[in-house]
């Protein structure tokens, strides 16, 4: 059993040695649409371009671990903005002037982290503040200095990241002297549907985001010059570059060629028309490379792919199945680790009470630790993305029910049983295994059905540090507002967990008739 | 042969004590009979034979070898033990329960099914009919049959029984204390049972060891205890049971 797991963890895990020597290049992606396209955008150019092959790990939760996944050198390059490089990575203050902004950070990255900054891409992903456009025609709102006398009675929608960055909120609040009566923490999915749907007054767009036209928001003019440049460039490890120096020719086709309104619409595509980022990406190369088809066709195909949610999972099923199989893999590495861990302690603090307050509540605190937060540390710590810590984090959520039922069961052993066994003569170990564990099992399986279902939920987060599953659509779903992915995500989870938990009750009824 | 020899037991560090002083031995295929209210100490000093109790002071010897010289393990398979609250593993078949030991000790599969089917005989019960239910499904003194052929099925020399029938009515008790002494003069097993009813000990005893308060107050036959009390407790116990024994005549 031990040994079968070990061989699963290495097999899914490790990176075995390729059958014949072919350059690999890893691409990373934050988790919203934009990323997602620009990654594309790379891998395609270097499939065309090259012989190389490339490994897609999109979806990675945040600016920091794709920093991480890049100086771990588990990933080989991302598209990054010179104000997040500037603030988020070197902790610099702002700089206006967007070519100073670009010459500071890519020689900064280059001294600090051996990290090249390839030619910015052209747009500018600035941050925006957005309103409604009726609000800002009735109350006279052009400029974000016309907010300050309204600000008290608004309500803002901001993602997380913006609440806490020197270029977000704490900074427009000094530049323009705008308190802000009341803010909220949104997913940057939601927060348009949100503003459109006046649940908040305002939101921190993005300024190359598709859903601006979409949903009729008004901009509101950066007039003091607050918001930082943020020009996109593809971010590569130096090491990547001077083993394949021919990578710099190949992205060069990226370099100035997509302007604010391209990225915009290319968004719109993917966010508003639910068209996926690889076939938004490859018209834009076919049209850049002259191999545009004709413009009708596509618009064809747009209005095709707003299907309902099962003809998406017919046409997807390749997909879905291979999600399914990596989540129940992510499932079954977590839960039977956490049985082979927690069960001896479980037993450990039902015959050593020294023991048992510790490890109960170490056991308690890591349920508290949000999963993302335990993600992203125990991916700091591995310094590896993928399967190794997102199952270490799915054996810490889910030793809890297993520890606390192995000991609850044990105890619950009647006292005269264990007299009896005792005074018959059972060693230690032998009263353990012919008597407490088997009176004990039913409640031990039951700590581990809970434990199960527990992990099956908590699996879909692991898509934050590209260990795949299920997660993927419901993240990618709501990065681009999308319910049909996320339903595509979120339906076959919630399936397993019903069905894996029947399965242990099956086998827990078996155990309980002896 | 077991020997006691001034035994005896604190708990709480000396504070509360158990048993003092207690003197005896037994052996030869007799059953000795520890009378005595609970808390008299007589369960502790039943414990301390196999040493589910550590002494705090005195020996045990069990056929002239002191106990704490012995392992523990090889020490509690050879002696036979019957619980009070029968203490049946509830997840196992009669069967399975009555085979525990020699399963313990390692016997092939074949000769645990013989020597089964042979005790589950010998306490009355159908090996066919009765082997494969589990102890929820038997009734209070089937369970405690299953309870003293478990103890017996190693084929030990003595026998402990912790007031087996404490718990059973009247006329099941009456039943299984008839099937003891069938047993015992079958077997010949030396035999050290506890109880708290002067009547179950006249019954079954060669010799009644009266304890109170942790001590041993007179050890002898029914006849010597009732004809020659050494102590006032002693003949109160008598007494008493003289006393009850007499209006059951008068209602006849």
């Amino acid at each position: 059993m031990c040994r079968w797991i070990l061989a699963l963890v290495v097999l899914l895990g490790g990176s075995p040695a390729p059958a014949r020597q072919v350059e690999t290049i890893r691409i990373g992606a934050k988790n919203f649409t934009e990323q997602e396209i620009l990654g594309e955008l790379v891998a395609q150019l270097i499939e065309r371009g090259s012989e190389w092959r490339v490994v897609r790990r999109f979806g990675l939760g945040g600016t920091d671990l794709c920093q991480a996944a890049l100086l771990a050198g588990e990933i080989d390059l991302y598209v990054e903005y010179t104000g997040t490089g500037l603030l988020n990575i070197l902790k610099r203050d702002v700089i206006a002037n967007p070519d100073l902004a670009y010459r500071t950070v890519a020689r900064n990255y280059r001294l600090r982290f051996d990290l090249e900054w390839l030619p910015p891409i052209g747009f500018n992903n600035t941050y925006a503040i957005a309103v409604r456009a009726e609000d800002a025609a009735q109350r006279g709102w052009r400029r974000l200095s016309d907010l300050a006398a309204d600000a008290a009675g608004l309500h803002g929608g901001f993602t997380s990241e913006f609440m806490e960055r020197p270029d977000g909120l704490p900074g427009l609040r000094v530049a323009y002297g705008l308190a802000i009566g009341r803010t909220t923490d949104l997913d940057p999915g939601l927060m348009y549907e949100a503003l459109n749907r006046g649940q908040v007054d305002l939101i921190c767009a993005f300024a190359t985001d598709g859903r601006l036209a979409e949903y009729n928001l008004a901009v509101l003019e950066d007039d003091r010059g607050f918001f930082p440049p943020y020009d996109a460039a593809p971010v590569v490890r130096s090491a990547v570059l001077a083993r394949l120096p021919r990578l710099r020719e190949v992205l060069a086709t990226l370099a100035g060629t997509i302007d604010d309104e391209s990225m915009r619409r290319m968004n719109h595509a993917v966010d508003v028309l639910k068209r996926s980022p690889a076939e938004v990406a490859r018209e834009w190369i076919e049209d850049r490379l002259g191999e545009r088809p004709a413009r009708e066709e596509a618009q064809e195909r747009d209005a095709g792919d707003a299907r309902g949610v099962f003809a998406l999972a017919i046409e997807r099923r390749g997909e879905v199945a291979r999600k399914v199989g990596e989540h129940l893999v992510l499932t079954a590495l977590g839960a039977s680790m956490a049985v082979l861990i927690g069960v001896p302690l479980g037993i450990l603090i039902h015959r050593r009470d020294a023991a048992r307050g510790a490890v109960l509540a170490f056991t308690e605190i890591v349920q508290t630790i949000p999963s993302l937060a335990m993600l992203a540390f125990l991916f700091a710590l591995y310094g590896l993305l993928g399967t190794a810590p997102a199952v270490t984090a799915l054996v810490l959520y889910a030793l809890l029910p297993v520890v606390l039922n192995t000991f609850t069961g044990l105890r619950e052993v009647p006292r005269q049983v264990i007299e009896a066994a005792d005074g018959l003569g059972f060693s230690s170990r032998q009263r353990l295994w012919m008597v407490e564990l088997p009176l004990a099992a039913p409640v031990i399986i039951a700590g581990i059905r809970a434990a199960t279902v527990l992990t099956v939920g908590i699996a879909t987060l692991s898509t934050y540090i590209g260990a795949g599953g299920l997660g993927d659509f419901i993240a990618r779903g709501l990065a681009r507002n999308d319910s049909r992915l996320t339903l595509l995500g979120a339906v076959p989870a919630a399936c397993m967990a019903v069905l894996l938990s029947l399965l242990i009750r099956f086998i827990e009824r078996r155990v309980r008739r002896g | 042969m077991i020997l006691l020899s001034e035994l005896s037991k604190s708990f709480d560090g000396g504070a509360t004590c158990a048993v003092r002083d207690v003197s005896l031995d037994v052996g030869g295929g007799e059953t000795l009979v520890l009378l005595g209210a609970s808390g008299c100490g007589k369960t502790t000093t039943l414990k301390m034979i196999n040493r589910l109790i550590e002494p705090s002071a005195g020996r045990i010897e069990v056929d002239g070898v002191e106990v704490r010289e012995r392992d523990v393990l090889d020490l509690r398979r050879s002696i036979g033990y019957v619980f009070q609250d029968i203490g049946l593993f509830p997840h196992l078949t009669a069967r399975e329960n009555v085979e525990i030991v020699p399963r313990l000790l390692g016997w092939p599969v074949e000769k645990r099914r013989e020597r089964s089917a042979e005790l589950l005989q010998l306490v009355g019960l159908d090996a066919e009919e009765h082997g494969g239910r589990l102890p929820l499904h038997l009734s209070g003194g089937q369970q405690q049959r299953i309870g003293i052929a478990r103890a017996l099925a190693a084929d030990p020399g003595h026998l402990l029984m912790d007031e087996p029938f404490g718990a059973l009515d009247a006329v099941t008790r009456d039943q299984l204390q008839r099937q003891l002494i069938d047993l015992r003069a079958a077997l010949r097993k030396t035999i050290v049972f506890v109880t708290h009813d002067l009547f179950e000990a006249i019954r079954l005893a060669d010799r009644i060891g009266v304890m109170n308060g942790g001590r041993l107050e007179q050890i002898g036959t029914a006849s010597d205890l009732m004809e020659r009390p050494a102590t006032p407790f002693v003949a109160e116990l008598f007494d008493h049971a003289r006393r009850q024994a007499a209006l059951i005549g008068e209602v006849r």
